[in-house]
């Protein structure tokens, strides 16, 4: 991400110095097309389904949607920072069941603010201690994360629906703001998300410790050899992203006034497609909080459009796998354009060098 | 994989057996009558520690837990020893289960199908090893077997399908738009509930009265909730929803409630009977469901294999526990149930 900012600038600068007016905007809009290609993707579905749907482009769907993303946007960010150093987590959707059903439990208590503070705290301290045990294991004890996450998959949820199968509902009504309540027309599930979207986006574009991701994920080898503490970093990467999922988990059960054990089952594939397609890449040091937001949202567009259009859901499914698809190989086609045109101009990369 | 499945069997295999005591009044396997109403409720003491056998379609989901539970108290009380396998929904994990059930000198296999149509192997493997097979929830095609315990699927579409033509009389317009949640695509559950409900309003004349929007939720409460928000917000212009399971109505409850539609949409019926839903029914938010007893499925499964056993070979090859359309008249008896099978 930086590395790709600091180019686009270099690139800018050597256009209006060497090629001139016209070819400064020709790189502009190839610049536009890379880095904002999700974007106007975004931006098609939303009108194909504004055009087709009766009732899809008013306020209160674009709230609704926004609402339903919340819980896998939440989920998507955390993935994010384990996809941008190179790893996977397939254990969310099993830490979210954990976070949601002890966060329901507590929820049934009477409301006294000790269990107020449990309530809303533990599944937040749950989820961390799940993603602890994760990048533990996979820093530590150099064990690959897909193994170690499809194990911990399994364990999480064979421990959750084992300690209790049954749904636990009936939850305190104070309980219910985090999930259904609104601050003025915005859903506060959607503020979370935003706040997460924001906080985010400044520790992975602001902070040392943001660069420090991208450079484990882009060369380990390298970030090792430049003094990062590699182990570290892969250890809060997976705590983060626990620490979301037991956020998703309070939401979540908030959301639907109930915790269930076999909640969130298959959360991983959705919130990995999800930062695939926002343009991330899963060989690590590439991909946005923002545009995995966006990816996200896309995934969810299409299924609410099709749900509108009554579509029925298998071919639902296989749309979103074309989609899954289409997006990343968009994103591919115009990263290989890039590519050539970049090579292509080598000398005047030199020059803007001189230039400066 | 194999070693986690391995040491999941070993973990259920020594966890549920515990003798039972021996004192209480018990009736012979002869006397008991089979097409009694709470028939497996009667005490009954096995003339033998039987090794019985049992497998789930997957116990995670919370019905089969509560059938799971039942099975386990009434081996308990009879004093049969039971080793216990989930095939998590999948028929080839199933038929290695049951394959290691096999090995362990099973004398009868209690089988609750995973699939209706896939899970003949299993069957045919414990007619091969000569082990009687009885039915419990799913009647399973393929192979021989004893008996079979549980309901005729299709009357729970049957009973829904009889509310919706109650509903169209008494609203007296002339169409109705409804919502219907399904299952997933494929599941016996679902499309044998779906015909059900379709035939009977074809039988009673009004198919092409009742606008239907479909869409399966996958028995899932989270996508239940998320699918009818999205058609609720197209339009708001629905008379009822019906389920294909209570998690599914629970989720449309969520969204009819966070619309303000509650009362102007009508959650209609679902089948399953969970204890939630029993106290939407009462509260007056939900208005029906079709409960299935998992007590009578699991209890009486386990029992009518024990009765086999001890020597009764005149079981019927279908005893059927009958689904208990609930409403607001009779909410109370069908929570005493669910009280005692869902407690956690």
């Amino acid at each position: 991400m930086t590395k790709s900012a600091t180019e686009s600038g270099v690139r800018a600068v050597w256009s209006s110095d060497v090629h001139g007016e016209r070819s400064l905007t020709h790189s502009a809009r190839s610049m536009i097309l890379r880095d904002y290609g999700i974007y106007i993707m975004l931006v098609i579905i939303t009108l194909a389904f504004s055009v087709t749907t009766k009732g899809f482009a008013t306020i209160n769907n674009l709230i609704l949607i926004l609402l339903q993303v919340s819980v896998m946007g939440i989920i998507s960010v955390g993935m994010l920072f384990v996809i941008l150093s190179k790893g996977i987590d397939l254990s969310v959707g099993s830490t979210l069941a954990i976070a949601g059903m002890f966060s329901g439990l507590l929820a049934k208590q009477e409301p006294t603010p000790v269990n107020v503070a449990l309530a809303l705290g533990v599944p937040l301290f749950l989820g961390l201690a799940c993603g602890l045990v994760n990048g533990y294991l996979i820093s530590w004890g150099s064990l690959p994360p897909l193994i170690v996450t499809l194990g911990t998959m399994y364990a999480f949820r064979g421990f959750i629906v084992w300690y209790h199968v049954n749904p636990v509902y009936q939850l305190q009504p104070w309980y219910r703001i985090l999930g259904q309540e609104k601050v003025g027309p915005i859903p506060i599930p959607v503020i979370i998300l935003l706040c997460v979207t924001g906080i985010t986006s400044l520790v992975l574009n602001r902070t040392r410790f943001g660069r420090y991701i991208y450079a484990v994920g882009g060369n380990e080898d390298a970030a090792r050899a430049a003094g990062i503490n590699v182990n570290l970093v892969k250890l809060c990467v997976y705590s983060i992203n626990g620490f979301f999922c037991g956020l998703a988990g309070l939401v979540f059960t908030s959301r639907l006034g109930a915790a269930q054990s076999i909640s969130g089952a298959g959360f991983e594939m959705v919130a990995i497609a999800s930062v695939v397609v926002g343009g991330a890449s899963l060989f690590g040091g590439r991909g946005t909080v923002g545009k995995t937001i966006v990816g996200a949202l896309i995934m969810q567009i299409v299924q609410s459009g099709l749900v509108m259009l009554n579509v029925p859901s298998p071919i639902q499914q296989a749309i979103l796998g074309f989609i899954i698809i289409l997006a990343v190989w968009v994103d591919l086609f115009i990263q290989r354009r890039e590519g050539v045109r970049r090579s292509g101009s080598i000398r005047g990369l030199f020059s803007s060098y001189k230039a400066n | 994989m194999k070693l986690l499945r391995s040491i999941a069997i070993l973990f259920m295999a020594a966890s549920p057996f515990v003798p039972g005591g021996r004192m209480m009044a018990e009736a012979p396997a002869a006397s008991v009558d089979v097409t009694k109403e709470g028939w497996w409720l009667t005490p009954y003491k096995a003339t033998k520690e039987w090794t019985i056998g049992v497998s789930y379609t997957d116990v995670s989901i919370s019905y089969i837990a509560a059938l799971q539970k039942a099975v386990q108290n009434k081996a308990k009380e009879m004093g049969v020893k039971i080793i216990e396998v989930d095939a998590k929904n999948d028929t080839n994990v199933e038929l290695s289960n049951v394959e290691n059930l096999l090995q362990q000198k099973i004398d009868l296999l209690l089988f609750e199908g995973a699939s209706l149509k896939a899970s003949g192997a299993s069957i045919e493997a414990a007619n091969k090893a000569n082990v009687p097979v009885v039915h419990f929830n799913i009647l399973a095609e393929g192979g021989q077997y004893v008996a079979f315990v549980g309901s005729n699927q299709i009357d729970s579409g049957i009973t829904m399908g009889k509310q919706i033509v109650k509903l169209y009389k008494e609203l007296g317009k002339p169409s109705l738009n409804g919502i219907y949640m399904r299952g997933i695509a494929g599941y016996i559950t679902d499309e044998i509930r779906n015909q059900g409900v379709k035939d009977t309003l074809k039988e009673a004349g009004i198919a092409d009265k009742i606008m239907w929007t479909e869409q399966y939720a996958d028995f899932s409460r989270g996508k239940a909730q998320s699918v009818a928000e999205s058609i609720l917000n197209k339009s708001s212009d629905y008379d009822f929803v019906i389920a294909n399971g209570d998690d599914m109505i629970l989720g449309a409850l969520g969204a009819v409630k966070s619309a303000g539609l509650l009362g102007k949409v009508r959650l209609y019926c679902s089948v399953d009977g969970l204890p939630e839903v029993l106290d939407g029914i009462k509260a007056g938010e939900i208005v029906s469901t079709v409960f299935q007893n998992p007590e009578g499925q699991g209890a009486g499964g386990i029992m009518a294999a024990t009765m086999y056993l001890d020597g009764r070979k005149d079981l019927p090859k279908q005893i059927l526990i009958p689904f208990v359309l609930t409403d607001k008249s009779n909410v109370s008896d069908i929570m005493a149930i669910a009280n005692r099978v869902y407690k956690q």
